[in-house]
């Protein structure tokens, strides 16, 4: 693990934006875009467990990192809460969800919610390097409400021809269309067959349901695997799916360290994926974030009189996924605030 | 007894509720207010084109059949609007749109969601029709209840929860809060109200004996664009220039405490206390913005 101080905090609708940089030159590190790293931190002197997150930013040379997330669990919610300065750990960078420097066919990128958050990192790098690459990005959102980073998605298609953006926004009210950009409804075959180049490369990010649904679609567009890469964002632990859908790698730093030292040849184009037979009838893809009427987004329980603090993992190099608890265990409690609605 | 805790989005909002009670009960518990904010966005937001809210939009100028529920939260929304001079008008909504329709989506707060009414005009709420389950608003103009919805809600909630015998809980409808009973460790619960700055805390307020207590936050700091903020004054139909940052009240009535907040942010610090004084309102904070970067807190009867 290396150290990184926070530099900075961003409040972007409800998603947060973190900076860091490291503690000192020698936990300096280079990533590509697309890749992700695990992050922890202090708590109650002691450290958390990990979690990953995928990198926004395009790599600068200085070390710095950046990622985004929405604040919806116990270790979200305290990581949201770190003010500057506060001593971060990190470990990576992982992954393989990342374009060939020597990238020819043009790309296309398929979203849903906080899965933007790689393709940010790859759009900004394109912008750095001044690629014009052709790129379409379909980005699936729940509501035209608070889309993470929607306002520099739409300046940047405003000022780089070669970045075609729709947002498919399941329950946008009937046709409206507060934007051309906007598309009201979900991902389906026939939008996949309007905007995507049967020779070009595809990357999907987003919910397990979500990436399995489109791979579908873009088999049923006569797409084939090995020009497909997937990477599965799940709530806890990351999935990380190169390409293998039969596989789940839950992580842990053993098994990201193992992916790390065979992710050479998980590159796009070494890429040999089973063939699936594609479905003969067109479908949408479902959205697993929940509807406004559906469970809450997070539920904590206390028991009274005193709430009980989950422990963080104190280990200092081994990192493993939290095993779930066997009844609900109180970690995080919202105190009650009256502020401006 | 075990106290729990739900959170969700909705109504444009962060929603909080915490609940104290026996903990086979409480799941029962949260459903039931789920689905009651679910049929409330349903009934009365704007930003859905098949609420009813909106079909009496588009028939403004005609006589509609609204539901029951719309009906009782108009007639609360125009007995407001009568008790506070017109200062909180339901019928502000074309003004709130002309006032901020340079900030259209993407930004956060969506404001180019809505159907669009910045074409109509804004007329006094006594000009509203309503009766026997029918509703006529004035022609060219749109009904927003944006400025009462969510204290007159947490009422709706609260009662739900004593009918069904919870005692215990507060709840929080994005920075506006209902509570009643006791916390874990038997003592009232204990509301921070959020300095205007963001930097900590103003001032706590709790319940004294374990009453039921609202406390609406209202104010200028959430702002859309450069000189633009949500608050219109009725009075000028233009975004509220006031020295008040924030206006925090605490009522026994959620509906009132949110109406009032805003009242208070409208007419400025200098004419603030004779309201207080004129509405009875036992306890509230002004955040007021003094000096450059400096904040003054006045409060009254923590």
């Amino acid at each position: 693990m290396k150290q990184y101080r926070l530099t900075n905090r961003q409040q972007q609708g409800r998603m947060v934006v973190l900076t860091m940089r490291p503690a000192t030159p020698r936990a300096r590190f280079e990533f590509r875009a697309g890749q992700y790293i695990a992050v922890g931190f202090k708590r109650f002197g002691r450290r958390s467990p990990m979690r990953c997150f995928s990198l926004t930013n395009a790599p600068n040379g200085e070390g710095e990192l950046q990622i985004a997330f929405r604040g919806q669990g116990d270790f979200t919610r305290s990581l949201a809460a770190l003010q500057s300065g506060a001593e971060l750990f990190v470990g990576g960078p992982y992954g393989s969800f990342t374009v060939p420097a020597d990238q020819h066919h043009s790309l296309v990128y398929l979203a849903a919610g906080i899965g933007i958050t790689p393709f940010m990192s790859l759009l900004r790098r394109q912008i750095q390097v001044g690629s014009q690459l052709p790129v379409t990005l379909l980005y699936s959102c729940r509501t035209l409400d608070d889309i993470p980073f929607a306002p520099e998605l739409l300046q940047m298609a405003k000022d780089h021809s070669w970045l075609t953006l729709r947002f498919l926004v399941d329950q946008a009210p009937g046709t409206f269309r507060p934007h051309p950009a906007v598309i009201p409804g979900k991902l389906t075959s026939e939008i996949v067959m309007e905007f995507c180049d049967p020779n070009a490369d595809y990357y999907i990010c987003g919910p397990p349901g979500y990436n399995k649904q489109a791979v579908a679609m873009l088999h049923e567009n006569g797409i084939m695997s090995s020009q497909i890469a997937t990477e599965a964002f799940g709530q806890g632990n990351r999935l990380q799916i190169a390409g293998f859908a039969a596989q789940n790698l839950v992580y842990s730093l053993t098994a990201a360290a193992l992916m790390v030292s065979v992710g050479g040849i998980f590159t796009l184009s070494n890429l040999r994926h089973k063939t699936s037979t594609a479905a003969t009838t067109a479908q949408s893809v479902q959205q697993t974030a929940p509807a406004t009427s559906a469970g809450p987004d997070s539920t904590t329980t206390t028991p009274t009189p005193a709430p009980t603090v989950t422990a963080p993992s104190t280990s200092g190099t081994a990192v493993t996924p939290t095993p779930p608890s066997p009844s609900p265990t109180p970690t995080y409690y919202q105190p009650p605030v009256s502020s401006v609605s | 007894m075990i106290r729990q805790q739900q959170t969700k989005r909705a109504l444009g909002s962060e929603i909080v509720l915490t609940l104290r009670g026996d903990a086979a009960a409480l799941p029962g518990l949260f459903e039931l207010l789920w689905r009651e904010i679910g049929l409330f966005e349903h009934t009365f937001s704007r930003f859905l084109p098949d609420s009813e809210l909106t079909i009496v939009n588009q028939q403004a100028g005609l006589p509609t059949s609204v539901s029951p529920e719309f009906e009782r939260l108009l007639h609360v929304a125009l007995e407001l609007s009568q008790k506070t001079d017109g200062l909180f008008n339901p019928l502000i909504l074309p003004a709130l749109q002309q006032a901020g329709y340079k900030g259209s989506w993407p930004t956060p707060d969506v404001q180019g969601l809505a159907p669009d009414y910045s074409g109509s005009h804004v007329a006094p709420a006594s000009e509203i029709i309503v009766a026997n389950g029918t509703v006529q608003l004035p022609a060219g103009t749109a009904l927003d209840f944006g400025g009462i919805g969510k204290g007159y809600l947490l009422d709706q909630l609260a009662s739900i929860l004593a009918v069904e015998g919870c005692r215990d809980f507060w709840l929080s409808l994005g920075g506006d809060l209902v509570m009643d009973g006791y916390d874990e460790a038997d003592e009232a619960w204990r509301v921070s109200i959020a300095r205007a700055d963001g930097n900590g805390m103003a001032a706590q307020v709790a319940a004294t004996h374990g009453e039921r207590l609202a406390v609406a936050t209202s104010g200028i700091t959430k702002r859309r664009g450069p000189g633009w903020h949500h608050l219109i004054d009725p009075r000028t139909n233009r975004p509220a220039k006031t020295d008040v940052l924030t206006a925090t009240v605490c009522d026994a009535s959620a509906t009132n405490a949110d109406v009032f907040a805003k009242c208070l942010v409208l007419l400025g610090s200098a004419d603030a206390a004779d309201f207080v004084k004129r509405h009875n309102l036992p306890r509230t904070v002004l955040q007021i913005q003094a000096k450059a970067d400096t904040i003054e807190v006045q409060t009254r009867g923590l």
